[in-house]
Parts: structure tokens; sequence; C-alpha cells
């Protein structure tokens, strides 16, 4: 009984994620003539560069252009105007933005009205004080960590 | 009106007629045989009324367990599968990179060390 009971469970487990799987592993391929119209939309920014990127890079990417519809349109030309960057950081640099928005997004509203104030405020500072601020902090990351 | 028809209604005709004549001795003893019958079902049906369901289900159940079984374990997993891929959804709503990249913040502001030291030296 309990042995039929853990087959039926995995049975289940396999119908349910396995095309979930190939889903993944298809579209992760695809180039980008291959994307449907919405995609390529949303995605335009890395048209010249699609077809040169990584399974990985292009699946992350996906995943963009899935959530981007359930954006207002304030957020939707924020992503536009920052993909490219984004594209080009290092897994590790976009890891470490990843966390660091979390714990963003955990901080309470009037904190985080705070910080898009003091960001601002940063932003305004000149280009050769900012500079010089980036050289005080020690460098926390590692050369091959970088490289990834 | 066939053959079949015809001899059906001969047989109603001479049944009839016989009832007509019993006596009334034995029309009273079928009456009350059959008023016996009748209160004698009563309680069984009342019952069925009530329980009936329950029993029918419990005999079912037993009479079938590996099924039931496998069905109370496909419907578990279903059910798990379900809030999983909710509770996953909700979590992907807010953390998905295009919600950081359409945030006001922008990434640069998280990868920025001079921002970090000058916040630093603000909060002193």
């Amino acid at each position: 009984m309990a042995a039929t009971k853990r087959a039926l469970g995995l049975l289940l487990l396999v119908l349910l994620s396995g095309p979930a799987w190939a889903e993944d592993s298809k579209s992760v391929m695809l180039k980008w003539s291959q994307l449907t119209e919405d995609q390529r939309k949303v995605l335009s920014p890395l048209s010249k560069e699609w077809d040169t990127l990584r399974p990985w890079q292009r699946e992350k990417m996906l995943d963009i252009a899935r959530d981007y519809p359930k954006m207002n349109a304030k957020q939707q030309a924020r992503v536009q105007q920052r993909l490219n960057d984004w594209s080009r950081m290092t897994p590790f640099e976009r890891e470490n933005a990843r966390k660091k928005y979390q714990q963003f997004q955990s901080l309470p509203p009037e904190k985080q009205e705070e910080l898009r104030k003091k960001w601002r405020e940063y932003q305004s500072l000149p280009e050769a004080q900012r500079e010089g601020l980036r050289r005080e902090q020690p460098d926390l990351y590692d050369a091959n960590e970088l490289d990834n | 009106m066939n053959q079949q028809e015809s001899t059906v209604k001969l047989v109603v005709q001479a049944l009839d007629a016989s009832v007509e004549n019993l006596d009334d001795d034995v029309i009273r003893r079928l009456a009350t045989a059959r008023e016996r019958a009748v209160s004698a079902m009563q309680p069984q049906w009342q019952a069925a009324g009530h329980a009936g369901v329950f029993h029918s289900l419990g005999n079912y159940v037993l009479h079938h367990r590996l099924m039931t079984s496998a069905a109370l374990l496909l419907g578990a997993l279903a059910l798990g599968f379900i809030v999983t891929q909710h509770v996953i959804g909700q979590h992907q709503l807010e953390q998905g990179d295009a919600f950081l990249l359409g945030s006001e913040l922008p990434p640069e502001a998280y990868l920025d060390k001079g921002f970090d030291t000058w916040l630093q030296q603000n909060a002193r």
C-alpha cells in the first residue's frame, strides 16, 4: 500500500513537472526571430545581441518579458530603459542587486522613500566626488567572482 | 390491437372478476396483511432517508480502500501543488528581475559602492 502511494506520488510529480522542464529547455534556446511579437516588443533593446546571449541569460530575459504586462506604464518604461545595462552586468552583480533589492523591499515605506531621496541627492553630486566616495570603499568583490 | 395485447386484456378481466367474487373474510385478511407489510417497511424508509447516504458511502470506502487512498493522496498532492504554485507566483510577482528593473531605485543604486559610503557618512 505504501509503495503504491509513493509510486503514485512520484508519477504525479513527473507528470506535472515534466512538461515544464521540456518547455524551459526549449524556450531558452529560442532565437530572436522565434520570439513572439509581445516578447520582441518588450526585449527590443536586446534585439541585436539576443542570439549571442547564453541560455540562462535568455531565460532570465524571457522571465522579464513574462512579468512585463503585470507592470504599470512607468515601470514598463524603466524596464525598457535599463534592460541593456542589466544584460551587460555580470551574474555576480545581478545577484548582488537582487539581494539588495529584496532587503530594500523589506524596509518600511518611509525608509524606502528616504533611500530614494538619498539616491537622488547622491546623483546630484559631481562625478569626481562620487568617484572619490567609490574609492573609499574597500573592494569587496573578488576579481574571479566578477568574471563569472 | 395485436394478439398479445388482447390476451393481456382478457387476463386482467378474468382477475378483476375473480377479485369481485372473493369472500369478505379473504378480503379482510388481505387488507390486514397489506397494512402490516406497509408498517413494517416504514422505519426502514425513514432510516434510509437520514443515514442511507452515509451508510452507502461507508460501504463504498470499505470495499474500495485502495482506490480511496489513491484518490485522497492525489487530491492532497494536487492541493499542495496548487498552493505551492500560488505562493511561488506571489513571490515572483514581487521579486522578479522585471520588478527590480521597474522600481524607482535603479539596479546601479544597489551596486554603487560610492552610494554606500555616502550613506554611511551621512548616517554618522
